[in-house]
């Protein structure tokens, strides 16, 4: 798979549908690839048809108001959500079909093994609380991965230090700042060697002056050519870090291009409303 | 006084035995009761729920009788032995209650972030939700065994040779008030011992948990001020 493959074009058409196991063109490119995801929750429609694939190396950002869908994509790409219908592809093989005329439902096996290939970081960091920061980190190795102690310890100690914090591998999550607790929460990601990492608004619950050293870490991570989809508010880090821009409303992508070329001149009202809203906060 | 302090206190060692049995036989039965009541097939749930509805509406004394006078025929039962098992069914709803509570504490990301670094359903249950939930459980636990301590002199009813049962010898057999006054205010006195240590060491336990998951401070009772945690580094 090339690396920084040249993404598609503004307003792609939507490609034809797959069936089954065939492989189009397309979906072989992609490292991860969701077509036509649809997802309710009851009667709300969260996602509508969504088609959305990333290239090795790319950096993806999207961009939504809330409720637009864009946390929802997120968490069908490693099947934290299972979606209402639609395919989900991984290295150009399909790991679970929903709702379509060949329907495929990943193993419990096949789910984990996804994950591990997709990482995901969270808004809200979600680390273990019982568990100090070098646990946090190890728990995967040692549990998902099957490593030693002893080797979970040494790589999870690469990892923090990676994100810095080596010398708070003892401390709890609650005697860490949130900005050091999101830095954990990417090492515990990281250290499951993803292919792709999903990032759920990695800088909204911090205080301003903490975002600044989560956003360190994603560019470092950026510049060592991890392939990345991050839900973001910050633009001006979209407009430097990413390659993509995604701007998705009421569950459809609405236009998605170069950040620089959405930002001075997004092509639908909804992108230019909800840029106004992002620049004035 | 300390004739009747030395009456009593032989009974100590059994008002002990039964409450903590009956307190981890209670335990013990709660943990499926809780499966029911949390699994995701609606009939074993009804189930759970019928369990607890139906054995928490059983006053203890009824219980108590019921196991002692009806098994009695079938098996050859001490009170002692009765009285562990009426009290360890009976309490079981409650200890259920709270390991239900103390799961649904564990917020669904805990699970989300599970699941992302690729544990399974049981490891991220033995892992990440459990450890998180005993925590929780432990200051009502304990406060359960508390109640278990108070709801043993019950036990006396059937003949269980407690503190309470020596104590009715006592005032049985005397007529003076004096007496009376003195086995009355000595069961008072030997409850509050037995009860304040565990009721101490469950603030410090409660103390500790909320420290690890939190940080944060449980509120201080006013005879715990001069105690000072060891160890809390927070920063």
């Amino acid at each position: 798979m090339p690396r920084g493959a040249q993404q598609p074009v503004r307003q792609r058409e939507s490609e034809p549908p797959i069936e089954g196991l065939d492989r189009s063109a397309a979906a072989v490119s992609y490292v991860l690839h969701i077509e036509r995801a649809v997802k309710r929750f009851g009667q709300a429609t969260a996602l509508d048809g969504v088609d959305f694939g990333v290239a090795g190396g790319e950096r993806v950002a999207i961009v939504g108001r809330s409720g637009s869908g864009k946390t929802t994509l997120l968490r069908c790409l490693n099947l934290l959500e299972t979606p209402t219908s639609g395919t989900l592809s991984y290295e150009g093989r399909v790991v679970g079909s929903w709702g379509g005329p060949s329907p495929r439902t990943p193993s419990r096996r096949e789910l984990s093994q996804h994950r591990i290939h997709v990482g995901m970081v969270f808004q809200r960091f979600e680390l273990f609380p019982h568990l100090t920061a070098l646990g946090n980190v190890m728990l995967g190795l040692r549990r998902s991965l099957g490593y030693s102690k002893h080797e979970a310890r040494e790589r999870a100690m690469e990892q923090l230090a990676l994100v810095g914090l080596a010398e708070r591998a003892r401390a709890h999550p609650h005697e860490l700042s949130g900005g050091q607790q999101q830095r954990v929460a990417i090492a515990r990601s990281l250290a499951m060697e993803p292919k792709v990492m999903l990032f759920d608004e990695p800088t909204s619950a911090l205080d301003p002056e903490l975002v600044d050293e989560v956003l360190a870490v994603i560019l470092k991570l950026a510049e060592r050519g991890m392939t990345m989809v991050a839900v973001t508010h910050e633009l001006a880090f979209a407009r430097d870090v990413a390659t993509r821009m995604v701007v998705v409303d009421s569950g459809e992508i609405v236009e998605q291009g170069p950040p620089g070329d959405i930002i001075h001149s997004p092509a639908s009202p909804v992108t230019h409303s909800l840029l106004r809203r992002l620049r004035l906060t | 006084m300390a004739y009747v302090m030395r009456q009593i206190l032989v009974g100590v060692p059994v008002t002990l035995l039964l409450a903590v049995l009956a307190w981890i036989l209670c335990g013990l039965l709660a943990l499926p009761i809780t499966g029911l009541v949390r699994s995701r097939l609606l009939p074993l749930r009804v189930l759970g729920d019928l369990i607890t509805m139906f054995v928490r509406g059983v006053p203890e004394l009824v219980a108590l009788f019921v196991v002692f006078f009806g098994l009695q025929q079938y098996v050859s039962l001490s009170p002692l032995d009765a009285a562990i098992i009426a009290f360890g069914i009976v309490e079981a709803p409650f200890a259920s209650e709270i390991y239900r509570a103390s799961l649904t504490t564990v917020q669904r990301g805990q699970r989300d972030a599970a699941d992302s670094i690729g544990l399974n359903r049981l490891q991220g249950f033995v892992h990440v939700v459990l450890p998180q939930a005993v925590r929780f459980a432990i200051p009502p636990m304990i406060n359960l065994f508390i109640g278990m301590l108070n709801l043993s002199s019950v036990a006396a009813a059937i003949g269980v040779n407690d503190v309470i049962q020596r104590a009715n010898f006592l005032m049985s057999a005397s007529t003076g008030g004096l007496r009376f006054l003195a086995t009355t205010g000595g069961i008072c006195i030997i409850y509050l011992v037995m009860v304040a240590p565990v009721s101490y060491v469950s603030r410090l336990i409660e103390r500790r948990m909320r420290r690890d998951l939190f940080g944060a401070r449980a509120p201080r009772r006013l005879w715990q001020r001069s105690i000072v945690i060891r160890g809390s580094g927070a920063a």
